[in-house]
C-alpha cells in the first residue's frame, strides 16, 4: 500500500532490509538496493526514531503512541501528521512499507 | 559445404580483467585496434567476452556517423562487462583520473557521463598518467585498477563522438602503479574568469554525494563503512566548482604530490 492517502491508524508499518547502515555521532546513512540499482540515504533524526519504533506489525497508532513517548510533542502539535510525513519520506526511501 | 570464417578478437585490460573483444567484422578490425592501442593485451582465460556486431549487411549503415556508433556501443559494452567482473572487488566510480607519473599519486574527479571528465583529462593528461576518463576502480588498499579506454571526443560539427586514442592525442598510460590520493567532485557551474571554488563536504553527505556515482556498490562487504573509511583514507571528499579544465591544473598538480 504505496498511497498514504489509504493508510489508517490500523495500517501496519514494517521494516525493508538495508544493505548497509552507518551511524556516526553526525547522524545515519543507510544503503538500499532495489534490484540492480542502489540509494545511499541519510536519515532525520525524526527517521531515525521512526525506524527504532517499528517493529513487524507495528500500527500508525502505536507508532504515534511510541513517538510521543521518544521525542515529546512536536512544535505545531500535529503528532498524526509529523508521523505521516515521515513515514512516507522513509516509504519512498525504500526502508518502510506499509500493508 | 560451409566454411566457418574465422572471428578475430582483440584483447584490452581494463579494470585489472583482460576482455575479449569478438570482432567478426573485419571492416571493425582496424578501427577498434588503433583506438584501443593503449590497453591491448595477451589473452587471459576467464575474462569476460564482448561480442561485436557482424559484417553489415547490404544496405547497412558504413559511414563514418555508423561506425562511430558502432565502436562507442563496442566501448560501452567493454565497460560494462568489466564492471561486471570487478563487482564486489572494487569501489567503481564515475570518474576520470590522473596520476603522477613517478609516485602514482592519482586524483580521482568524479562527474556523471558527459558533464567534463574527458575534456579535463585531454586538458590536464599531458605529462601525466592516463588512469581513466570513465570508470575509476579503487582496490580496499587504495591502488586503483586502470581503464585506460579510447577517449569519447566530441566532433565541432556535432553528431556521434569518436572513440579516439589516448595515445593518438599526447596521452600515455600511468607508468607508475597509481594509487588514490584524492578525490573531487566537478561542477562545471562557475562564470569564465572566476577562481576555482573547492568546499570540503561533510562525510555522511560525501556518501550520498557518491552513491549515484558508484556501480556495484551493494556488492561490497560493509559498502557504507568501507567507503567511509576510504574517503577518511584520502583526506574526504571535496567539491571543485569551476569553468575552464584548465583552472582545476594547481588543484591536479597538489594532489599528485601527495606521497603515500
Amino acid at each position: 500500500m504505496s498511497d498514504d492517502v489509504e493508510w489508517g491508524p490500523a495500517s501496519a508499518l514494517s521494516l525493508r532490509p538495508v544493505v548497509d547502515r552507518l551511524d556516526t555521532q553526525d547522524g545515519t546513512v543507510v544503503l538500499v538496493a532495489s534490484g540492480a540499482a542502489h540509494r545511499v540515504v541519510r536519515l532525520s533524526h525524526l527517521g531515525v526514531e521512526v525506524l527504532a519504533a517499528v517493529g513487524e506489525g507495528t500500527t500508525f497508532d502505536a507508532l504515534e503512541v511510541a513517538m510521543l513517548e521518544r521525542l515529546g510533542p512536536p512544535p505545531d502539535g500535529d503528532l498524526s501528521r509529523a508521523v505521516r510525513e515521515a513515514v512516507r519520506g522513509l516509504v519512498e526511501a525504500g526502508l518502510l512499507c506499509v500493508t | 559445404m560451409s566454411v566457418e570464417r574465422a572471428v578475430s578478437v582483440l584483447h584490452v585490460r581494463a579494470l585489472g580483467v583482460t576482455v575479449a573483444i569478438d570482432v567478426p567484422d573485419d571492416l571493425l578490425l582496424g578501427p577498434l585496434e588503433r583506438a584501443w592501442e593503449a590497453v591491448l593485451c595477451e589473452p587471459a582465460a576467464g575474462g569476460p567476452r564482448v561480442v561485436t556486431p557482424g559484417p553489415l549487411p547490404e544496405g547497412g549503415d558504413r559511414t563514418p556517423d555508423g561506425l562511430a556508433s558502432t565502436l562507442s556501443h563496442i566501448t560501452q559494452e567493454v565497460t560494462r562487462a568489466a564492471i561486471e567482473a570487478r563487482a564486489g572487488q572494487l569501489f567503481m566510480f564515475h570518474a576520470g583520473a590522473l596520476s603522477n607519473q613517478r609516485s602514482g599519486a592519482t586524483l580521482a574527479f568524479v562527474a556523471p557521463g558527459g558533464t567534463g571528465k574527458t575534456t579535463l583529462v585531454r586538458t590536464l593528461g599531458p605529462g601525466r598518467g592516463y588512469v581513466t576518463d570513465e570508470t575509476v576502480g579503487v582496490r580496499g588498499d587504495l591502488v586503483i585498477e586502470t581503464y585506460s579506454k579510447p577517449l569519447s571526443v566530441r566532433r565541432p560539427t556535432g553528431g556521434p563522438k569518436d572513440e579516439t586514442s589516448p595515445l593518438s592525442v599526447g596521452l600515455e598510460v600511468p607508468r607508475a602503479t597509481p594509487w588514490l590520493a584524492g578525490m573531487v567532485v566537478l561542477r562545471r557551474d562557475l562564470d569564465p574568469g572566476l577562481p576555482i571554488e573547492l568546499e570540503v563536504v561533510d562525510p555522511l553527505d560525501a556518501l550520498v554525494m557518491l552513491g549515484p556515482e558508484t556501480s556495484s556498490l551493494a556488492r561490497i562487504d560493509r559498502p557504507l563503512h568501507a567507503l567511509s573509511d576510504l574517503l577518511h583514507t584520502i583526506g574526504g571528499l571535496r567539491v571543485v566548482r569551476y569553468h575552464d579544465a584548465a583552472d582545476l591544473d594547481p588543484l591536479v598538480s597538489d594532489v599528485l604530490a601527495a606521497v603515500r
